[in-house]
């Protein structure tokens, strides 16, 4: 039976699970409150940082062409400056 | 080559950037998701700008030493996180005694049971949909958790490429990970209470 601190740490650091311990795993959280309520938080807060970055990275198809032209032309410029490449 | 590059040397690579690809085609694929990438690793957007202008000549400088073995996604977001980690000034990859290790042991007796459990599930879960409380969460973690946080949760990368692109091993991501979670929670929760970050 994993403790409670166990599937703490199972829950956060995403290792990857043999199918005996995903049972168990399973199996706790669907006995043990605290637990449960833990994971529904990590799954919560999950969902409220894919919302932030999805504010916080919005950026035009404009800002994106304009930079991908003027990283070009810089590449451009830098491979004229060296005969080599 | 003028320019230490961390993981680049490291990565075996599975899949070759072809002589003939043309570096136009990789600019136009990849610069917006490497833009994202730097924008979720908390640069303003000027400074995000600059980074990947950086990036690219940098890539420019590597390229001729490719083996050939792996993804060129993995193989620039190894170059941002470097770039990234530069700018930040260096952050060590694992701490042996980071503060939140303590804090999540103090939830529990010594038979691993709670004695500290998650509060006020109601409160925190309106906390965490809360873009100003969740914001300032993320930009309180240290630059190696939230580069880890983000790349997995957020960006969907597999473990085995977040440790090409950090540079260290299953083991050390699955920690940094646990801590990361453990700390953006803990910060979420005592947001909730209306009390102050850790």
């Amino acid at each position: 039976m994993l403790s409670c601190k166990e599937v703490v740490r199972i829950l956060g650091s995403g290792e990857p699970l043999g199918l005996k311990r995903k049972l168990m795993l399973n199996l706790h959280l669907s006995m043990c409150k605290h637990c449960g309520t833990y994971a529904r938080q990590l799954k919560a807060m999950k969902n409220g940082f894919i919302k932030l970055f999805q504010q916080k990275t919005s950026t035009s198809q404009q800002d994106i062409h304009d930079l991908e032209a003027q990283v070009l032309r810089t590449l451009n410029q830098t491979t004229k400056d060296t005969p080599s490449e | 080559m003028t320019e230490k590059v961390g993981t680049i040397s490291a990565v075996s690579w599975e899949q070759a950037v072809s002589a003939d690809s043309s570096i136009e085609e990789l600019v136009h694929a990849y610069t917006e998701p490497l833009l994202k990438g730097a924008l979720a690793l908390g640069f303003p957007l000027d400074e995000a700008k600059d980074l990947i202008q950086t990036l690219w000549l940098t890539f420019m400088e590597v390229r001729a030493t490719f083996q050939g073995r792996s993804h060129i996604r993995t193989f620039l977001f190894g170059i941002l996180y470097n770039k990234a980690k530069e700018k930040r000034r260096y952050d060590p990859k694992l701490v042996a005694d980071d503060k939140i290790e303590d804090l999540v042991n103090s939830y529990f007796d010594e038979r691993g049971r709670w004695i500290k459990p998650p509060k006020d599930p109601e409160r925190f879960l309106q906390a965490s949909q809360t873009m100003r409380i969740i914001e300032d969460c993320i930009d309180a973690l240290p630059f190696n958790q939230r580069t880890a946080f983000c790349l997995r949760e957020i960006d969907d990368h597999g473990s085995d490429d977040i440790c090409k692109i950090m540079d260290i091993t299953g083991a050390n991501l699955g920690v940094i990970l646990f801590r990361a979670k453990a700390r953006l929670r803990e910060c979420i929760e005592r947001k909730a209470q209306g009390k102050e970050n850790i």
